[in-house]
């Protein structure tokens, strides 16, 4: 297994730059999930990874080699794709074994690797069939058995999850997990549901417009945004930003209110509270106010939408029995433990 | 953490890679080599050939004689060039929205579900597969006076039905019911229009007014827009060369006197009865102008009126 | 209640109106076959037959026998100039297709544009250059001329399949790519395969169009030996205009074949059409 490294990889659609040189290595044996909002460039680098598209300037290099300009066969990668891309006139068996004859592997070598593969996969009993009389979930297994079977140094998914339904997604992501353990193998992983990131990463790589805004630990992702747009994104429901100023006296909102932490000369501010952070106030301790504008009951928790008086919008979560109704004025505290701090440029100022 | 400001910042311009890595652009260019061979030898010189024997006195045999823009005044002064430039101007304007009319009609009475819309389609299809020289000549079987059975029709329902093929008044009018009878294709192309309507805004029409017509001219006419715009240019660049029908029913000659004398016909004359490639070959860029000219018209004016949904493929 | 019978009535009212539109498409079907089985006389009586009686079953046979109107070999003609038309236009527009519709490359666009405006141009307007050199590369009077342009691909036959080519997802031809399968491979193997019922479409619409075809065989043929059915069914009409039985009879052999080959395989006909009218 192999690491991956790109070093100022950028990519132009004519004038238009897509991605905006991205420096990024992915260890061997590491899970490493590209998430960002749709049109970030995402699965372009992956397709650029995998030597689908032209990398313009910088370069890739898969197990220490530089395969920066040769054919996606010869990178020693493998792909599951979004639609599964089976060739729907093969049968499994075929689907399997196509990349093997194509490398020119002896007939009872190619045979004896699809078998095994299917074993390993439990779909041996599907070898027979085509791609159109199978369900989404055995499509999946047998397009991640394609992988398998080449024996990659980085294997690359490219939402490959989001053509299932809820459940079989769950079953699938798991599956996927456990082949990671199974294989030790080096994984790249493209979605866009950032829970599907959270869940499998090893690290996470957020990507917008072209760029990384962050790489990190599911959990740094979390906790510790890189800047505004990775708080934004990460989370749901997401972060909520509120304007403040370093007084003297720590973080000041607009309102005048102290609410302590760090302290600075007036230089303004973003707050950054996640939903849990913010906490319905008993009676003298109301921080900020806003009034209920819809509430959505989860079962075990609810989250509450308000309006403040500025107009800025919060998002609440509560327990599920929270007596809150539309309409009603809330008063809120505000727990600065997890709290994170932005610049006016919008990167994170450093914690503690 | 690693970010992008190492590489944006100063430093030489990066070399550009070599594209090596794709082999589909060269597959692209081999692929397309064929056709773009065939496309540059069968239609771009010849293109450029037309315009050049217009300018010339040339007989096939022999070498052309430049001969400037005479041949363009020889046909400025030939009244069958006019006779028959009219003839098809007329036949297009009115066969071409008739036909789009007739079309359009056949295609709503289609878009229902029945036991029988197969047998129906497959009726509206079958006059597109009949060869043109054999429907014009069973139409002119069918419009025969006293023996045909079109005027033993509108005889017994009262009409006094005219000559057809010999009152030059109506021989053009003849013409033009023969180009109305294959318009199956254009009833599919609707029909494929319509059918592609999402349920959803066809029901939402049906809920917002309860009138017909209310959703045929807000809802449905809007959507296939793309179609009509499809079957206009397609009609009237056929119909502009209209050949076959007005051959067998007409003649060379365009009987009765020169009511049926298309365009298509004149030009062929030119070139394969009398060899004059030179007035041939300027009929045909007369031709080329007047098609190029009115097509870039209708495109233009599409944008105003050609609806074009911005999801769909 | 109520409703129930207004919607029955006006089933009935909707049927009674496709049947007499379709009564109307199927006239002259009606009396081309009437005619081409009754004698001159008889195509002429008033009051009209609608039915020929007796059926002159002879009319066939003596067509077959007349040597002003070669049927049979104008039809042989007709089969072998439409069958090679077609099975070249499969072969040379797929080529061109998978390039304007499954790859991406370079001046891809403007020679689509170029292909479109060909479809889009009087075939006259570049008719007479090519007609002049054929006739000096004395061919002409040979199905040369006829069938050589297919070698390379038409227009309108590649703006059909294209359509077709870009149904197939990208992703199957990367995924092939990743298997190392070379690109004329991924054509042949991967995305060929895909398109069959295309192929079989386009093979067909060549096959009527080419069989109906007239202008180019009546211009370039010369021997009435040579001639497709379409033109020598023209020559024998104009030159013996008081015939109608034998013109209908070769009218009904010309149309017959297209007609039968439509009613076998009308559901690709039509799906061929839909492609064609989107976009």
């Amino acid at each position: 297994m192999g690491a991956v490294r790109l070093s100022g990889v950028r990519k132009l659609y004519g004038a238009v730059e897509v991605i905006k040189g991205v420096d990024l290595t992915v260890e061997a044996g590491e899970l490493v999930v590209f998430v960002g909002p749709s049109g970030c460039g995402k699965s372009t680098l992956l397709r650029m990874i995998a030597g689908l598209e032209d990398v313009d300037y910088g370069r890739v290099e898969i197990a220490g080699r530089d395969v920066t300009e040769a054919p996606p066969a010869r990178r020693g990668v493998a792909m599951v794709f979004q639609n599964y891309a089976l060739y729907p006139h093969m049968t499994a068996f075929d689907n399997l074994a196509y990349g093997l004859r194509r490398a020119g592997v002896p007939r009872d070598e190619v045979t004896r690797s699809v078998r095994e593969t299917a074993a390993m996969l439990q779909i041996t009993e599907l070898l027979a069939r085509k791609p159109g009389a199978m369900s989404g979930g055995q499509r999946q297994r047998v397009a991640i058995g394609r992988a398998i079977i080449r024996k990659p140094e980085v294997f690359l998914f490219d939402e490959p999850l989001s053509n299932l339904d809820a459940a079989l997604r769950v079953e699938m992501r798991s599956q996927i997990a456990r082949l990671h353990h199974d294989l030790q193998a080096t994984m790249i992983f493209v979605t866009h549901d950032q829970v599907e990131a959270m869940t499998l990463a090893d690290r996470i790589v957020v990507l917008n417009a072209g760029r990384v805004e962050q790489i990190g630990t599911p959990r740094e992702v979390y906790h510790a945004p890189a800047n505004l747009f990775v708080a934004g994104f990460i989370g749901s429901p997401a972060m909520n930003l509120l304007p403040a100023t370093l007084g003297p006296a720590g973080v000041t909102l607009p309102s005048g209110i102290v609410l302590g932490g760090r302290r600075g000369a007036g230089e303004p501010v973003t707050l950054g509270l996640r939903p849990d952070r913010l906490l319905l106030a008993e009676e003298n301790e109301t921080q900020l106010t806003g009034l209920a504008t819809l509430v959505e009951h989860l079962g075990d928790e609810s989250i509450l939408h308000l309006v403040a008086g500025d107009g800025q919008k919060l998002t609440v979560k509560l327990r599920g029995d929270a007596p809150v109704r539309i309409g009603e004025t809330v008063g809120l505290r505000l727990d600065l433990g997890g709290a994170c701090l932005f610049g006016a440029d919008g990167r994170a100022l450093p914690q503690g | 953490m690693p970010d992008e400001a190492t590489l944006t910042g100063a430093g030489p311009p990066p070399r550009r890679n070599r594209r090596a890595g794709r082999g589909e652009a060269r597959a692209g260019v081999l692929f397309a080599l064929p056709w773009m061979l065939g496309m540059t030898v069968f239609v771009l010189i010849p293109l450029v050939l037309t315009f050049y024997i217009a300018q010339a006195r040339f007989q096939i045999t022999g070498p052309p004689k430049w001969v400037g823009m005479q041949n363009y005044e020889v046909l400025w002064a030939d009244p069958a060039f006019w006779r028959s430039a009219q003839n098809t101007l007329l036949y297009a304007a009115i066969s071409v929205p008739l036909k789009l009319v007739l079309a359009l009609g056949l295609a709503l009475l289609l878009n229902r579900a029945t036991a029988l819309s197969g047998f129906y389609r497959t009726v509206f299809y079958l006059p597109f597969l009949m060869p043109a020289v054999a429907g014009s000549v069973v139409f002119m079987l069918l419009l025969t006076p006293n023996a045909g059975p079109v005027n033993v029709i509108l005889e017994a329902l009262g009409f006094s039905p005219p000559d057809w093929l010999l009152d030059p008044s109506v021989a053009l009018w003849t013409l033009i019911l023969l180009s109305l009878w294959p318009l199956g294709v254009e009833t599919l192309v609707f029909l494929g229009g319509l059918q592609n309507i999402p349920r959803d805004v066809s029901e939402a029409a049906d809920l917002d007014s309860p009138r017909a017509w209310h959703k045929l001219v807000f809802v449905t006419l809007p959507l296939i827009t793309p179609m009509i715009l499809f079957n206009l240019v397609i009609g009237i660049i056929y119909s502009f060369q209209v050949f076959t029908q007005a051959i067998v029913i007409g003649g060379t000659t365009g009987t009765p006197a020169e009511s049926t004398l298309m365009y298509m016909v004149v030009l062929y004359r030119a070139a394969f009865r009398y060899f004059n490639m030179g007035l041939a070959a300027a009929m045909a860029t007369v031709l080329f102008a007047a098609v190029l000219v009115l097509t870039l018209l209708i495109f233009r004016t599409a944008r105003g009126w050609v609806h074009y949904e911005g999801e769909s493929r | 209640m109520k409703t129930q019978r207004r919607g029955w009535m006006g089933m009935l009212g909707y049927h009674a109106l496709m049947l007499a539109i379709s009564a109307i498409f199927l006239l002259p079907f009606y009396w081309m076959a009437i005619s081409a089985f009754k004698t001159n006389a008889e195509i002429f009586s008033n009051p009209v037959t609608w039915f020929p009686d007796p059926i002159r079953w002879d009319n066939v046979t003596a067509l077959l026998a007349r040597d002003d109107f070669p049927v049979v070999r104008q039809f042989f003609n007709s089969v072998f100039y439409a069958g090679t038309v077609a099975v070249l236009v499969v072969l040379s527009c797929s080529l061109a297709a998978y390039a304007f519709g499954c790859l991406r490359w370079r001046g891809r666009d403007l020679v689509f544009g170029l292909t479109v405006c060909a479809l889009l141009m009087p075939t006259i307007v570049t008719f007479l250059p090519i007609y002049i050199a054929w006739s000096r590369l004395g061919l002409t009077g040979t199905y040369w001329p006829l069938i050589t342009p297919f070698l390379f691909g038409d227009a309108f036959f590649i703006f059909m399949l294209r359509q077709f080519f870009m149904g197939v997802p990208r992703e199957l031809m990367d995924a092939a790519r990743l298997d190392g399968a070379s690109e004329f491979r991924i054509w042949w193997q991967i995305v060929l395969p895909q398109v069959r019922t295309a192929l079989v479409i386009v093979g067909l619409f060549a096959l009527v169009y080419t069989w109906n075809e007239f202008f180019l065989p009546l211009v370039y043929l010369r021997e009435r030996e040579d001639l497709p059915l379409s033109v020598g069914l023209f020559t024998f009409q104009s030159q013996r205009a008081a015939e109608w039985a034998a013109s209908m009879m070769g009218a009904l052999l010309t149309a017959l074949p297209m007609v039968l080959l439509f009613l076998f395989t009308q559901r690709l006909f039509q799906r061929g059409l839909s492609t064609t009218g989107l976009k």
